[in-house]
């Protein structure tokens, strides 16, 4: 979220405001209702580290900042430009809750896989119905498309636990 | 590189053992055809030289009008050796059915050149009279048996005292009048009227290769058109011609054969290389050139055309002295193989060109495709549809025979070649219809000059021809029913009941089948007249096949067609479609 | 209310040179009418089995399928055809057109084999195949259309007689994306129409188009999955996780 903010400021001063019509633009629908106060604390937080810095705006009753970068949070901004997101995820909440539960001995595991399916079912419908919404953008088709295949591997990943688990179930 | 064409050509010879094993019966029954056209003619050289040699025959004989002819030709200079000159007349003789022709020679005493070979009985000169022994066989004679000559003073009846042979008198009856001896003064009973006999002079030569010169001398000795001169040669030609119209009729069956292993041979291989599409994507894709993959096919065609010329040429050399068998009426000794080495490469050249060719023309297009699609998609893609099928899809046929015809006309070419098949196979069945036809329409009793091995030998070939066809019937239908498992099987989905299933590949076989038997009739018609032409037959005589019979040829492919294409038909009603659905 | 297709107990052993195969092992399934019925999981597990038994193209060893509360699995090879060819449609992976036939004839082939005249049959077909885009081309040869088209003339095909009953092998299996998600567009169009839609598929996108998603593995059904109306998707944007 930071290093989006430092790159929609990377071009010219911005208000608050036109950074989060910015992102509503790119992604559409798919953005939750951002609170104004969610996108103020990244931005004092990003002016405390000295990534950008604001101005008020005189004349404003509503007492509105504008947002420029730092030099600092050019250099900020080119090292995550240059940086690619890392590959490995190795996190994943749903396995943690299976180990736990299935090693606290509070649930059958089978249960619990059979269930977290039919969440990756669902949502795979859900993105669907979404796709076939009109009036997206590109980008935001990309998203789910890329959501869509990422499900899509949870469900191999499924078929791939239930299937060591029946061959030596711990 | 070698090596590998030659074990990927014998893994497709083992892989497709009905093709192959039909692909060598067909080509040796060719082969087998070749062999015999060309042994036939040699297989009584043999007899008839020794037949010669014990006749101490004669280099030219001469015939001529009086006995002063006869001693104008023996006074020519280059006589080594001549014989009295012998008379002989025409005559008579009352057979069951009615009269037929004999010439009567008169000896007066054992014939020195041209000596008639005793076989039977006594030899002449004897009392009672000798018979040439094709004529004695031809008209059931018997030695203890009596004769009845007719002559100018009434009937008279000779004993039969004898049969013989002379290298110079071919088969009765197509040399005809036959021959017999009687002793001089039996001969002046009979025709007593001297101007109405000839006389014979045997002459044998100091240069018997002077003949030829020594025969035209001999002519022109004499006034035109009073001399009739044979020379050996022309004498043992005339013997051999017996078996000319055996030469004429196995020379059409022979095209007739090749005709079929093209249009066999080029279906099963077509079909090998449709089925290994995948597997030729393969080589190419691994480097084989279009050009090595049909060597593949080549060499493996070559491979059995081989064993089939080696088989063919041992049945051909078998078989050719039984057919000529009857020539050996007229000569000492029976005819025997020539097995000449000649013949071997004779029939070797046609039939392994036939089989490179129809290898090569079922090859080219097959192995043009592009390794890519070839790789991906397993199967050949099937050629632009035709107009023919266009048309079948607007006939008011039923939907199952419509679905099959389509599918049958896809693959043109094959259908092309297996509708030429049949046709040609019923042409062959035509000629040996209209063959019997003409034998029937002799009168009962009248002695044929057709050997009685000639239809014989023309069922055989149209037996065996038959049997190829149904064969490859069978093979085709077979072949069509692999290739298409999943058609089958998505036809059943769409809901096509099993008996439709299998009404769609018999109606399709039939309906082609029938087209191409309606063309065999013309064809065999236009076969037979061309053979009879050569043959030398009387145009007058020409007898056709009734139209009755002809109907059968159409009706038979039908039930033939039926017959062959059932079995497979089950095949393709029992085979699981649930499997065959996942085929790719 | 009676299930359009029903199986009860349904087995089946396959005998490949000696060593018997249990392809199924016993699955009861009840399928209502106008339903969307996935079938998923791994290869092997027997789904492919299930369908064709369901279709009357493979005798089953134990058990039942009725269809509209009567059995079918007794029935003659050729009144199991008859059933086919009013009430199932089917659709493969591999398309399974009739490389002899053109498109429009593979699709009218059902119509006529139903009785149809010509005519009806051909402008029947054409129409279809206009419905579902493929009507431009109607003379080509299967083998000259893409795989995307051939399964939309598969899928005319399968439509053509308006069978209540739609099955569905892989049908998106051997397709990109792009016309895997038009096709699957076209089956879920289908099921709106109110015909009745089982399809075996690996695709778990496929099976999550459908009301219901049953899991087979190793010949039995594992799980059966009730899917809801789709939900509203929200992206993560609403804290600052990254930060």
């Amino acid at each position: 979220m930071r290093e989006l903010f430092l790159a929609l400021l990377a071009g010219r001063r911005n208000y608050g405001y036109e950074l989060r019509q910015a992102l509503d633009r790119e992604f559409g629908e798919l953005l939750p209702a951002l609170n104004a106060g969610q996108i103020y604390s990244t931005l004092s937080r990003l002016e405390r580290d000295g990534l950008v810095v604001g101005e008020s705006v005189a004349g404003d009753s509503r007492r509105k900042r504008v947002y420029e970068l730092t030099e600092a949070g050019r250099a900020a901004l080119a090292r995550w430009i240059e940086t690619p997101v890392p590959g490995t995820r190795l996190k994943d909440e749903f396995f943690m809750k299976l180990v736990v539960v299935a090693s606290a001995r509070l649930a059958e595991p089978t249960t619990l896989i059979e269930r977290q399916r039919r969440e990756y079912l669902q949502s795979l419908r859900d993105l669907d119905a979404l796709l076939a919404a009109n009036g997206k953008g590109v980008a935001a088709e990309l998203l789910v498309e890329g959501a869509v295949l990422h499900t899509k591997a949870d469900l191999e990943w499924l078929d791939l636990i239930e299937q060591r688990l029946q061959e030596d179930p711990r | 590189m070698t090596a590998t064409l030659v074990k990927l050509a014998f893994a497709g010879i083992r892989s497709r053992l009905l093709a192959s094993a039909l692909t060598v019966l067909l080509s040796s029954a060719a082969a087998a055809t070749i062999v015999l056209a060309l042994e036939v003619g040699e297989t009584a050289r043999d007899p008839w030289q020794r037949t010669f040699d014990a006749a101490h025959g004669a280099h030219v004989l001469a015939t001529v009008p009086s006995r002063a002819d006869a001693r104008t030709i023996a006074a020519l200079p280059g006589v080594a050796e001549r014989d009295e000159p012998v008379p002989s007349a025409l005559a008579s003789v009352a057979t069951g059915g009615g009269t037929e022709r004999l010439q009567l020679a008169g000896l007066r005493s054992a014939a020195r050149v041209n000596t008639p070979v005793r076989t039977d009985g006594s030899a002449p000169p004897t009392d009672g009279i000798v018979l040439e022994r094709s004529f004695a066989r031809a008209l059931h004679l018997r030695v203890g048996g009596a004769l009845r000559l007719s002559a100018a003073g009434g009937p008279i009846e000779l004993p039969i005292a004898g049969t013989a042979v002379l290298p110079s008198q071919a088969r009765y009856p197509r040399s005809n009048p036959g021959l017999a001896w009687v002793p001089r003064s039996t001969l002046a009973r009979i025709q007593p009227d001297r101007r109405r006999w000839s006389w014979t002079q045997a002459i044998r030569l100091a240069d018997p290769s002077a003949a030829p010169a020594f025969a035209a001398r001999a002519v022109a000795a004499l006034p035109p058109g009073a001399a009739y001169v044979a020379t050996r040669e022309d004498q043992r030609a005339e013997a051999l011609r017996e078996a000319q119209p055996l030469q004429i009729i196995l020379t059409t069956y022979t095209i007739v054969l090749l005709i079929v292993v093209f249009a066999v041979v080029a279906i099963l291989v077509g079909a090998r290389a449709a089925a290994q599409h995948r597997e030729i994507g393969l080589l190419k894709a691994v480097g084989l050139t279009p050009r090595q993959v049909t060597t593949v096919f080549a060499i493996e065609a070559a491979a059995l055309g081989l064993v089939a010329v080696v088989v063919g040429f041992g049945l051909g050399a078998l078989l050719a002295p039984r057919l000529t068998a009857p020539s050996a009426d007229t000569m000492v000794g029976s005819p025997a193989s020539a097995a000449s080495p000649w013949h071997l490469l004779a029939a070797s050249v046609p039939v392994l060109l036939v089989l490179l060719g129809s290898v090569r023309s079922s090859t080219r297009r097959s192995t043009r495709f592009s390794v890519l699609h070839a790789l991906q998609s397993g199967a050949p893609s099937h050629a632009r549809r035709s107009r023919v099928a266009r048309a079948v899809a607007g006939a008011p046929l039923p939907l199952p025979v419509t679905l099959g015809l389509k599918d049958l006309l896809s693959g043109r070419r094959r259908a092309l070649r297996l509708g030429g098949a049949i046709a040609v196979t019923g042409a062959a069945i035509v000629f040996a219809l209209s063959m019997k036809a003409s034998l029937d329409a002799q009168a009962a009793g009248e002695v044929s000059d057709v050997t009685d091995e000639l239809p014989a030998l023309v069922y055989t070939l149209d037996a065996l021809l038959l049997v190829i066809t149904a064969t490859t019937l069978v093979a085709i239908a077979l072949l069509s029913v692999r290739e298409r498992i999943r058609d089958y099987a998505v036809l059943k989905t769409v809901g096509l009941t099993p008996g439709q299933v299998a009404s769609s590949l018999v109606g399709a076989h039939v309906a082609l089948a029938l087209v191409a038997a309606l063309l065999s009739i013309p064809i065999g018609i236009v076969l037979y007249r061309a053979v009879y032409a050569i043959a030398g037959g009387d145009a007058e005589d020409l007898v056709i096949a009734p139209w009755w019979s002809l109907a059968l040829v159409p009706v038979g492919t039908l039930l033939l067609v039926a017959a062959a294409t059932g079995l497979p038909a089950r095949l393709a009603t029992r085979l699981p479609a649930a499997e065959a659905l996942r085929y790719e | 209310m009676t299930p359009v297709l029903e199986a009860r107990g349904l087995a089946k052993t396959y005998d490949p040179g000696g060593a018997q195969v249990l392809a199924l092992r016993g699955v009861d399934l009840k399928i209502g009418r106008g339903e969307f019925v996935a079938i998923m999981g791994p290869s092997g597990c027997g789904k492919s089995t299930l369908l064709n038994l369901l279709a009357g193209l493979d005798r089953p060893t134990a058990g039942e399928v009725r269809l509209d509360g009567e059995r079918i699995d007794g029935l003659s090879e050729a009144d199991l055809a008859r059933l086919r060819r009013r009430r199932i449609g089917f659709v493969f992976q591999f398309f399974n057109l009739v490389p002899a036939l053109s498109a429009v004839e593979n699709v009218e082939l059902p119509l006529l084999l139903a009785g149809r005249r010509r005519r009806d049959a051909r402008r029947i077909a054409s129409e279809l195949m206009g419905e579902l885009g493929v009507g431009g081309r109607p003379a080509a040869a299967p083998a000259e259309l893409s795989g995307g088209q051939q399964q939309r003339v598969a899928l005319a095909r399968a439509l053509a007689n308006t069978p209540d009953i739609v099955l569905g092998d892989e049908p998106t299996g051997n397709l990109d994306s792009a016309a895997a998600r038009e096709v699957l567009g076209l089956l879920r169009a289908a099921r709106d129409r109110g015909q009745t839609l089982l399809i075996v598929t690996h695709d778990a996108r496929v099976a999550a188009a459908a009301d219901r998603v049953i899991a087979l593995r190793d010949g039995l059904v594992s799980d059966k999955a009730e899917l809801q109306a789709p939900r509203p998707v929200a992206l993560p944007f609403g804290s600052d996780r990254g930060a």
